[in-house]
């Protein structure tokens, strides 16, 4: 249905709340009032033509005058999409919380309170989610202004040097007031903190543990501690001047960033990319996919006490890495991409360096499966452990490997196609409950395995295809008119989903990122009561989290 | 025989010798820097919530003291076997078997009373929020 | 052995150490000159032929961090191994981003080290907040919570950096006195 079609649909139903069709933007939004916002999603995620069961973002806006929240939603089985939007008073912004229609919506509220200052009447638990308990204000408002000062450190990049400088007779500094510990109160249980610095939690995530022993009764994911304020950033940058930021926003999966931003500002400047180009994007994003497949599978295995399989995966990680910094020049945040193409050239030599790569790799595969992957206790720990089911998987968010191990058959390279994909031949692989149940811990690291074969064939038939012709098709200047757009791609962990607002600036209004591990670390906390801890590692690396996409 | 036990004492010594050679060596080299922030108790860089002295669930002592009877159990059966030549040479077979038996179906006795109270599930009564597992 | 006295955080803001000095040891005992050379680079030849490293890493520079101690450019045959936790390590490597969330439990996780401990910050988000100087959340450089004895700049540095990193340690550590007389008392 198109959105012109929903919008009659829910004016039927809901007559003057819903307050207008946007339909002059790039993706056209229907505005709805808050009041009724939970009735009508409710409505949207029901009824049967409708069926909009995946919240796909909920990003607030500062308008200046009013503060606005955009939900943006896709029916997994009807494939359609739709944007809503409501407008809410800049002083005392609140709106329903729908997390009783989407339990994705819990995270993605608080996040929009802790950033904007939105109360979600309704929400569970509405607290902070990036920043600290006690941090002052809403940093993504227009008139935000950072503290001086946090803990005794001070703010900012000219504030007070260093004294290893050797300059020393500076002002004495104080000691930072060192966190306090959470308070609670209840017997027999043992309160842990599993991070922020741990090595099985893939990156700087704390975790509340409350155990009777060894089992836990619930995990509660502290995240934050790596919350750069690439959104906010975004807004005082010219567009191509994010680019590199979006590397830093997946470092594992910096191409999949990269396109998504690329595919948001090309369709809001309404220019296409040459074949070659296309097909240059598609060689680096499948080398990504593989990269970062690797170092999800091999420190999984890490993780479960397994540490030659990931000094292994390194090893082939690290050809990768020559293949990628002789295409863009970097081993690791890569910046390859440009609207209208990509930076460089992916010449002859390369195209041969890559093929004799993949006739290598082929047989790792292979090699890693025996060392590790059928390994009798590998597959003990992984399987049936942590099951998703696929309504679950859907209603927390869950996208990519985590969503299609549980058994809901969805990539957006084939369903929302985008780039040269529809051109290239790939299967897509769903879980089936290899050697448990479908959805299980192993279900998502298998998926991983066989997705690597996958890109190996994908990255053949792009070497085989990559046509002549030019590679950037380069805009004469980057000034969208003012428009709104949501563009994705299936990134290694799933949907990599970019919001742009511009304003006929050359820098955007907003840019607000979604990401798979984002909603993969929501589940957690739902799937903890009754895991055994070593199985909390067990699914934390099964769901292949990252911290600079949670944390942004 | 007795010389081997001084091999054994003389082996005492050297490892203790070792040892605390090694400890003076180091008093002597590292830096002591006493500081109460150094002293902390370490939970991967944040404060711990709380104490660590409170209610175990008893399922530890309980595993810990089967653990120590079978252990026993099967440390006192071993040196049976080098014994029971000598009985058996001396004729007294039958006599060795029942005593063997009979100290073992005791403790099978014990196993199976532990074992049918579940107190060898390592997980009995835990509950989740919701109230099941 | 850092210099403590650069320690950023300390209460009574102490003086400086001269320029030009390597750092001075805290605890310096006196022996006669040719004895107290030897005993020096004796025992600093154990120590920085195994330097053990948190296995700390924020962001990005901690898939180099992993990528140098993997197979091609192996920190294990420098005797550097990863450890998890600060009782064992004697260096922090501060790969990554600190935010303002987390430079409370990297000061924490620095003050639970035992002496003689060193830090290397690592990549550009350690030496000055990197690219994310403007950002509302991002301490502009580790050297505001700890004292760093080696800024490795990089976004992120290459594992032949961070390796280089590793040897210019070494020679710093080689540097130091423990039983020598400090040269003008």
């Amino acid at each position: 249905m198109t959105p012109a079609e929903i919008h009659d649909r829910l004016r039927a139903r809901f007559g003057d709340d819903v307050v207008a069709l946007h339909a002059d933007l790039r993706d056209p939004a229907i505005e709805l009032r808050p009041e009724r916002l939970r009735d009508a999603c409710r409505f949207l995620r029901d009824d049967d033509d409708l069926r909009f069961d995946f919240l796909r973002s909920v990003a607030g806006v500062d308008r200046r005058d009013a503060i606005e929240v955009v939900y943006h939603l896709l029916s997994y089985p009807r494939r359609h999409t739709v944007v809503l939007r409501t407008r809410l008073d800049r002083d005392r912004p609140s709106v329903p919380s729908v997390h009783d229609v989407w339990p994705t919506a819990d995270w993605h509220e608080r996040e929009t309170f802790d950033l904007l200052g939105v109360d979600f009447a309704g929400h569970p638990r509405l607290r902070r989610l990036l920043l600290p308990e006690d941090w002052v204000g809403h940093p993504l408002r227009k008139d935000y202004e950072r503290p001086a000062e946090y803990h005794g450190i001070p703010v900012g990049r000219d504030a007070s040097p260093p004294v290893a400088r050797g300059g020393g007779g500076d002002r004495p500094r104080p000691r930072p007031a060192m966190h306090e510990p959470k308070a609670e109160e209840l017997a027999g249980f043992l309160r842990l903190n599993m991070g922020p610095h741990h090595p099985a939690t893939h990156g700087v995530i704390n975790f509340l543990l409350e155990t009777d022993g060894e089992i836990l009764r619930r995990a509660v994911p502290d995240v934050g501690y790596l919350h750069r304020g690439i959104e906010k950033l975004a807004e005082s940058n010219a567009y191509l001047g994010t680019m590199p930021y979006t590397d830093r926003v997946d470092y594992l999966g910096a191409i999949f960033a990269n396109h998504a931003w690329a595919l948001a500002v090309e369709r809001l400047l309404g220019i296409e990319v040459p074949p070659r180009g296309e097909y240059c994007r598609v060689i680096a994003a499948e080398l990504n996919r593989i990269a970062s497949h690797l170092i999800a599978t091999g420190s999984l295995a890490m993780d479960l006490g397994a540490f030659t399989p990931f000094i292994h995966w390194i090893r082939e990680r690290e050809k990768i890495n020559d293949i990628m910094e002789r295409i863009c020049g970097a081993r690791l945040t890569y910046n390859y991409l440009r609207f209208g193409g990509v930076a460089r050239d992916i010449d002859g030599e390369t195209v041969d360096m890559i093929r004799r790569w993949l006739d290598h790799f082929d047989p790792i595969i292979d090699e890693f499966n025996r060392l590790i992957g059928e390994n009798e206790i590998f597959v003990k720990r992984l399987a049936r452990i942590a099951v998703i089911s696929p309504e679950d998987a859907v209603a927390w968010g869950l996208v990519g490997p985590n969503l299609r191990a549980s058994g809901v058959d969805w990539d957006l390279r084939r369903d929302q196609p985008y780039s040269v994909y529809p051109e290239l031949e790939f299967d897509v692989v769903v879980g089936r409950g290899w050697r448990g149940q479908v959805g299980d811990a192993y279900d998502r690291f298998w998926c991983r395995m066989l997705e690597m074969r996958q890109s190996v064939r994908l990255l053949r038939q792009a070497c085989e295809k990559l046509p002549p012709g030019d590679f950037w098709a380069k805009p004469k200047t980057v000034k969208p008119a003012a428009n709104e757009v949501y563009a994705c791609t299936e990134s290694a962990r799933g949907e990599l989903g970019v919001f742009v607002i511009s304003d006929g600036t050359d820098k955007p209004y907003r840019a607000k990122f979604r990401t798979g591990s984002f909603t993969a670390m929501s589940i957690i906390e739902r799937l903890s009561p009754g895991l055994l801890l070593a199985d909390l590692v067990a699914l934390i690396g099964s769901l292949d989290v990252v911290a600079p996409e949670v944390d942004r | 025989m007795l010389f081997d036990f001084a091999t054994v004492l003389v082996f005492l010594f050297v490892a203790a010798a070792f040892v605390g050679g090694a400890l003076v060596a180091g008093r002597f080299v590292r830096p002591r820097l006493p500081d109460p922030e150094k002293a902390t108790v370490y939970e991967c860089g944040e404060r711990p919530i709380g104490s660590a002295w409170f209610n175990f669930n008893p399922r530890f002592y309980t595993m810990a003291l089967v653990f120590i009877v079978f252990d026993v159990e099967i440390a006192l059966t071993y040196p049976v076997a080098v014994v029971v030549r000598d009985w058996v040479r001396d004729g007294k077979a039958l006599l060795a078997v029942v005593e063997i038996v009979l100290f073992l179906a005791v403790l099978i006795a014990a196993l199976a009373y532990v074992w049918g109270k579940g107190h060898l599930d390592w997980a009995r009564d835990v509950d989740g929020p919701e109230g099941d597992r | 052995m850092t210099d403590e006295s650069r320690d950023p955080l300390l209460k009574d803001g102490a003086a400086a150490a001269p320029a030009g000095d390597a750092s001075p040891p805290i605890e310096a005992v006196v022996y006669p000159g040719a004895i107290a050379t030897r005993l020096d680079h004796f025992l600093n030849w154990f120590r920085k032929s195994s330097i053990w490293y948190l296995l700390f890493a924020t962001a990005c520079c901690g898939i180099e961090l992993m990528q140098t101690g993997g197979p091609r450019t192996d920190l294990d045959r420098f005797g550097a191994v990863f450890r998890a936790s600060p009782r064992q390590s004697d260096l922090l490597i501060v790969a990554g981003t600190i935010t303002y969330k987390m430079a409370d439990r990297v000061r924490l996780l620095w003050a639970q080290m035992a002496e003689p401990r060193y830090v290397i910050a690592m990549g550009s988000c350690a030496n000055s907040g990197g690219l994310f100087q403007r950002s509302y959340s991002v301490v502009c450089g580790v050297d505001k919570v700890v004292p760093v004895d080696l800024y490795l700049p990089g976004c992120p540095p290459r594992p032949e950096a961070l390796n280089e990193a590793i040897l210019r340690l070494q020679e710093k550590m080689h540097a130091e006195r423990w039983a020598a007389k400090r040269k003008g008392g």
